[in-house]
């Protein structure tokens, strides 16, 4: 849990909704005003409120045009960009990540670019921005949509601006535990007009679609709390830098944990506290330092998801409709190779098994204390 | 293993069973369960802390289904 408040204006805004009888998003309430807010305070002329940064991803994805026989390229060390493709029957492929910050390689972006793509999904994972400037380059020359997935990326600079401006659209998520949090909710961003059409075209609508859609909006007491918790989150992330550096002395110090790169230009929204186990080069057995993590009682976590996304059987198998097939096998749509062989993306592989994470959305008083237990268990594992 | 203070195959085959058997499951009821199948006393605190590090698996895992509510999912 993160170190936000909601003792402010949320429980009198909350009263404001309950009293006016209007509980459902519109624009003359509080979702009008956190969309406003949410497109001043990040320099756009569009933000979207919906009801999930999920959500928000799907309805990017088709805004991007991506349908069945088409390509969406995703990041290979999270699922959600991949499952959003799925919705819209169109297929995942994937461009690998650099081994020293573990962020989507534009080139290995580039390199995979294929007529079917429509659009490339990247993750500023963690708090540590991609290379957006790159990787719009690429989606430009490819005529396709970059969708910058900002959930871990709150108010994080890249160069002169902040992520999720740089590509065509930036998704950012207020669910549970990230940055700000509102339960369940997500803002998408746009300087496009056609795109933000095309995303507030599927999200809601009264009665009768124009054509296929859902509701995926923002309900007025989740943007009532949004609006307050927009002016408190970089206080919030100001302090998870502190922790965040609180942790990273400790790793800095250390010959067999290999630390994040922050890149020249880029800023930092600390969500998660990575670093790489290197230990065997040293001698050190990765289960030893597992166990040395485990008994400091504190929360940390070796190997994040062991495998790449492409291997789990949601997109290995046919069985996301059903088991009739779409969109990954027999399609009629799609001409490609629809096999995720081993290796496809080696960096991913290589690194997500040493992955050594911690919850660093704490306070820099409770950071200390992650610290002190983590120089605990190098020790341990280092036979001190 | 007769405490959760250390990971261990037989406490964490012990878990996924439970959590398999009863999903969704809390873990109120899991630590409910290491007590009454196996006299396995642990605070609430460590049975959640200890569940945490088996949603890091593969293919087999714990996960979140919603708020304090465990699965199993095979993911290969």
């Amino acid at each position: 849990m993160g170190i936000d408040t909601f003792d402010g204006k949320e429980i009198e805004y909350l009263k404001e909704v309950l009293a006016s009888g209007r509980l459902a998003g519109h624009d003359e309430g509080f979702k009008g005003k956190v969309e406003s807010a949410f497109a001043e305070a990040f320099g756009v002329k569009h933000a979207i409120a919906g009801n999930a940064a999920m959500s928000l991803l799907i309805a990017s994805v088709y805004a991007a045009g991506a349908g069945a026989g088409d390509e969406v390229m995703c990041d290979p060390l999270v699922q959600f960009h991949a499952i959003s493709t799925l919705w819209q029957n169109a297929r995942p492929t994937w461009a690998d990540v650099y081994a020293d910050n573990w962020l989507m390689d534009p080139e290995s972006a580039r390199a995979n670019i294929t007529p079917q793509t429509k659009a490339i999904c990247c993750t500023h994972l963690w708090g540590l921005p991609c290379e957006v400037d790159a990787l719009r380059k690429v989606a430009d020359e490819a005529g396709v949509v970059l969708i910058e997935d900002c959930a871990h990326a709150m108010f994080l600079p890249y160069k002169d601006k902040y992520v999720g401006t740089w590509g065509h659209i930036g998704v950012f998520s207020l669910c549970q535990g990230k940055h700000m949090t509102t339960g369940d909710g997500g803002i998408a961003l746009t300087d496009d007009d056609e795109l933000d059409r095309r995303i507030r075209s599927i999200i809601a609508f009264g009665e009768s679609p124009p054509h296929l859609a859902t509701v995926f909006r923002m309900t007025e007491m989740t943007a009532a709390v949004a609006l307050v918790q927009l002016e408190k989150v970089k206080g919030y992330i100001e302090e998870y830098r502190k922790s965040y550096a609180v942790l990273e002395e400790v790793v800095s110090g250390c010959e067999w944990l290999q630390s994040r790169v922050v890149k020249d230009g880029c800023g930092n929204s600390p969500y998660i506290f990575s670093c790489l186990f290197q230990g065997d080069e040293k001698g050190i057995e990765v289960e030893d330092f597992k166990q040395a993590l485990f008994e400091t009682g504190e929360n940390f976590n070796i190997g994040f998801t062991q495998v790449p996304a492409y291997k789990y059987k949601l997109f290995t198998q046919p069985m996301a409709y059903q088991n009739k097939g779409c969109p990954l096998h027999n399609c009629p749509y799609y001409e490609g190779d629809y096999e995720y062989k081993d290796g496809l993306c080696p960096t991913a592989e290589e690194i997500l098994p040493r992955l050594v994470n911690t919850n660093c959305m704490i306070a820099e008083d409770d950071a200390k204390r992650v610290a002190d237990a983590l120089s605990r268990a190098i020790a341990q594992a280092e036979g001190k | 293993m007769d405490d959760l203070t250390k990971l261990c195959d037989e406490n964490s085959d012990r878990i996924m069973a439970i959590v398999e058997e009863l999903q969704p499951v809390t873990a109120r009821q899991v630590r409910e369960e290491l007590a009454c199948r196996y006299g396995l006393e642990a605070e609430l605190e460590q049975v959640v802390r200890y569940m945490e590090w088996l949603r890091s698996g593969f293919p087999r895992k714990l996960a979140h289904a919603g708020p304090d509510a465990w699965v199993v999912i095979d993911l290969g």
